[in-house]
């Protein structure tokens, strides 16, 4: 992207979490691209923003609508063709007059100037390109903050061209392609709804099995079905939900209570430690199959080494035990797996292993003639007419208050994945960032009596955690933010498991806390013991 | 003149990889060992992260080195190309770093065989064939080696910039 | 973060006007029960020490060195490392005096120290006396103990009227320099006037 061009990153730290992305983003602004960035902390790429919306947590849909309100209220719509390619756009006009810019500003401590600003930069655009990743979607309205940025980029007809689009960065490898395959309690492969009888005959009649036609549950739902014993087992691949899902006590309640849990991971992660099974799972580098990048792309890999010890790939794992469940036919290698699964899955069907060889296939790739698709939407979105929906706001779960002052978020740094189960296994990525550091406001560090590298405790109406204090100006004053990636210093604990009423995703963003200094044991410098002294040499 | 890596804040976008090449570049150990045995890791780069800056920083060689000046013990040297702690002679006594204007001195375990805190900075990674490990390593081209030759060559451009500029003033 | 290099006292020659108020004061600090006006009865034996050189006047102290050399060379185990710096056991010196020698800055001094409210003693060899010796002063090894018991934090740093001596820790120093120097290359100005 270049001159004429805008991107718009919205509750994502590019340059941290997708540094390859975000490199490319410095690229445009150094091509003379502008660049807007909404986030309530400053990070690296607010300071390279032409326009930087520092909102208060939780305003997303508001924001943005303002933003689409401005655009039209200034007449940069193409009214025209935009009605004829969408539907609802009267009354998502309409509703738009409840979000001017002044009352916004007001809401989510925007200046209205700035909301007209972000406006004109993307109304004047050529081509506006929009990113988010977890800074919308983990909220209690994540759904409408999604609905928000797809409103924006229809009303301003930046859908199904290059440069443009609503790009969700995924937050984790493969997260595309576990999506793409239904591991969603509502979907089988490519999106299709386990209601829809003719999909889910498909697979009863290749499995030769009858397949429940309700949808499944989401985390939330499980842990609750868990509690009212109507869940009695669980089996948790490669995710460790005692220190990645909100509300940890309560997460570690749920997994006390459970009769039977199996754990499968490639290390003892805390979750596997309650484990009444722990099957070891293989690393990426120890596998072969395929992983699909947040653009679509199917990618083939290959095994770099074996795989050490018992360790297994996941798909063996689930082809023994379904052996051991009288299946025993199934797959003999990976490519069974994928060929079973293309031949199932309309939109990959026509991306074969030995296509692969050649390069990744982005799907949809309907036929093995079908070159795939770079692009979704192109000339008209794949549901036929754009869908503008008229959105409210709704407040956070949980504001703070006298006694929970402080409003905490939560997200990563460069140096650790997730709950750093591996990363801080690696030298040099546990080296560089070795422990927890909250970030907090100046002015607050001085209202609390707190110094830079002080040990800090954050108390919510769930937990307590501590960590080291970095005061800086990355986050403005009531805001804290802490990672989630340090087992000792364990954020989830604060979190809250209100989710959103759609997707079931925990208002991990947002929530309140009251934070004080601890007073630490000095262990700075290990005192040498006198014998141990006595040994020294002359120098 | 000393040559030595300098660092553009508006490209590093704080990833880290110089920090820990350069652990990598002054270690006999390969990574996955250096982690079985539990060195320390002791980078000679420090990345800035504020809200206002993101950008490593680390010792500009100096020519007149207060890091030399302030050493009781004769540990820091000028010599060749770099500014250079002999590790041997360093008691830890800290007055470098209080010396140094930039904080490029870093006192803490390096691994080899001495087990207490010692003085350590940039070496321009003297002896690597391919240069500095961080100026290699970054994936946003933020890191610069200014070498002699760019220090000679820089001043007379901007002269010949700034005289033809002035050429335009009667 | 925890301080994980000791710190030390650092004067800044340029502030000093040589009036050794940092001396008394170490020295009174180090006297058990303090000193007042007529009640001093021992030499002072201060920890840091006015130097001149030239025009130039600065007191000089122990750096509380990571890998201290008066440590490493103490043959009884006298002198340790600890988290507040390098400390002296007087009851485990014996005046060797070998500490004087390797110190690289000069901090170590032979003092009077004292315990319980009096000097630490030792016996000599003396005709004169009924007992064929007496007892005198010991002196033992004394430095900087940055004046670990004292609430007020280092007497010489609290006594200096120019405020040109200062307890640094020597990570905060290095971290604050970083973040200037990373301000200066983005152009926004280099540090000026700095505090210690």
């Amino acid at each position: 992207m270049g001159a004429g061009d805008c991107v718009c990153i919205i509750g994502t730290n590019t340059t941290a979490c997708h540094p390859v992305i975000g490199l490319g983003m410095m690229q445009a602004k150094r091509n003379g691209a502008q660049l807007i960035v909404i986030d309530p902390r400053e990070i690296d790429l607010a300071r390279e923003a032409d326009v930087w919306l520092r909102l208060r947590p939780g305003t997303d849909t508001p924001l943005l609508s303002a933003i689409a309100g401005e655009i039209y209220n200034a007449g940069m719509v193409d009214v025209e063709s935009v009605a004829a390619s969408t539907e609802g756009f009267k009354e998502f006009c309409e509703g738009l007059a409840k979000f001017d810019a002044e009352s916004v500003a007001a809401l989510s401590e925007v200046a209205a100037d700035d909301i007209r600003r972000a406006a004109r930069c993307i109304g004047r655009a050529r081509n506006t390109a929009f990113y988010y990743t977890m800074g919308v979607t983990q909220h209690t309205t994540g759904t409408n903050n999604v609905l928000a940025v797809s409103n924006l980029a229809l009303l301003t007809g930046n859908i199904g061209r290059p440069k443009t689009g609503v790009n969700p960065l995924r937050g984790q490898n493969n997260v595309q392609g576990s999506c793409d395959m239904g591991a969603l309690p509502n979907v089988l492969t490519g999106y299709r709804s386990v209601t829809n009888d003719d999909v889910r005959g498909s697979f009863e009649e290749a499995w030769n099995v009858t397949i429940p036609a309700e949808k499944g549950r989401t985390i939330p739902e499980m842990l609750n079905a868990i509690e009212e014993d109507k869940m009695k087992g669980l089996f948790v691949f490669g995710e460790n939900p005692m220190r990645s899902d909100p509300d940890i006590n309560h997460v570690e309640h749920c997994l006390h209570h459970v009769e039977f849990l199996v754990v499968q991971d490639l290390f003892l992660t805390e979750t596997a430690e309650l484990a009444d099974v722990v099957l070891p799972g293989a690393s990426f580098a120890e596998k072969d199959g395929t992983f699909t990048s947040t653009e679509r792309r199917v990618q083939r890999i290959r095994a770099a080494v074996s795989p050490v010890g018992d360790s297994k790939p996941d798909w063996k794992i689930l082809a023994e035990l379904l052996e051991r469940l009288g299946r025993p036919e199934r797959y003999a290698d990976v490519k069974d797996v994928f060929d079973e699964m293309r031949m199932l899955t309309p939109t990959h069907t026509g991306i074969t292993y030995e296509r692969l060889e050649a390069g990744g296939i982005q799907w949809p790739c309907p036929d093995e003639s079908h070159a795939g698709t770079p692009i979704l939407h192109v000339g008209n979105c794949m549901r036929g007419a754009g869908k503008f929906v008229p959105l409210e706001h709704r407040e956070p779960a949980e504001l703070p208050d006298a006694e929970y002052p402080l409003t905490l978020t939560t997200g990563r740094v460069v140096a650790h994945y997730h709950t750093a189960t591996m990363t801080r296994r690696c030298f040099g990525l546990a080296g560089t960032w070795p422990e927890e550091l909250v970030e907090v406001h100046p002015a607050d560090a001085a209202e609390y009596g707190i110094a830079d590298g002080d040990l800090i405790e954050l108390r919510s109406r769930r937990g307590v955690a501590t960590g080291r204090a970095w005061v800086t100006r990355r986050v403005p004053r009531g805001l804290v933010f802490m990672t989630f990636h340090f087992s000792e210093s364990p954020a989830n604990i604060l979190t809250t498991s209100a989710a959103d009423p759609v997707t079931g995703t925990p208002q991990l963003k947002v929530c309140a806390v009251a934070i004080r200094k601890l007073t630490e044991e000095s262990t700075s410098v290990e005192s040498l013991s006198i014998e141990e002294h006595a040994s020294c040499h002359i120098a | 003149m000393h040559p030595f890596v300098l660092s553009d804040p508006s490209r590093c976008i704080g990833c880290r990889a110089c920090e820990i090449a350069c652990v990598d570049a002054h270690m006999d150990e390969d990574m996955v060992e250096a982690g079985n045995k539990e060195l320390p890791f002791s980078p000679r780069i420090s990345i800035v992260h504020e809200a206002e800056v993101t950008a490593p920083v680390q010792c500009r060689q100096c020519e007149e080195a207060p890091c030399v000046a302030a050493c009781p013990a004769g540990a820091v040297v000028s010599e060749g190309d770099t500014v250079r702690v002999e590790t041997e002679r360093c008691c830890g006594c800290k007055a470098c770093m209080a010396a140094c204007p930039v904080g490029a001195m870093q006192v803490a375990v390096i691994p080899g065989k001495i087990k207490t805190p010692v003085a350590h900075k940039c070496d321009l990674c003297t002896g690597r064939e391919k240069g500095p490990a961080c100026v290699e390593v970054c994936p946003a081209g933020a890191l610069r080696v200014f070498g002699r030759e760019d220090l000679q060559r820089i001043p007379v451009s901007k002269r010949r910039q700034s005289a033809s500029q002035l050429a335009g003033y009667n | 973060m925890p301080h994980r290099l000791n710190p030390f006292i650092l004067a800044t020659a340029s502030k000093c006007i040589g009036c050794r108020a940092c001396e008394l004061a170490c020295a009174a600090a180090h006297i058990e029960g303090g000193v007042s006006v007529g009640s001093l009865q021992a030499p002072l034996s201060p920890r840091l020490y006015l130097t001149c050189v030239g025009e130039m006047r600065v007191p000089v102290g122990c750096r509380h060195c990571e890998d201290a050399p008066c440590a490493a060379v103490c043959p009884n185990a006298a002198i340790y490392r600890t988290d507040r710096g390098v400390q002296v056991d007087e009851s485990r010196c014996v005046g060797c005096k070998t500490c004087i020698v390797t110190c690289p800055v000069g901090a170590m001094e032979m003092g009077q120290i004292w315990e319980n409210g009096k000097p630490v003693m030792r016996r000599v060899a003396n005709d004169n006396s009924p007992e064929g010796s007496e007892m005198e002063p010991a002196l033992l090894a004394s430095k900087c103990d940055l004046c670990k018991d004292r609430a007020g934090g280092p007497a010489c740093v609290e006594a200096c009227p120019e405020q040109a001596l200062a307890l640094i820790y020597p990570d905060a120093i290095k971290r604050r320099r970083n973040i200037q120097a990373a301000l200066a290359l983005k152009g926004t100005g280099a540090r000026a006037g700095e505090v210690l």
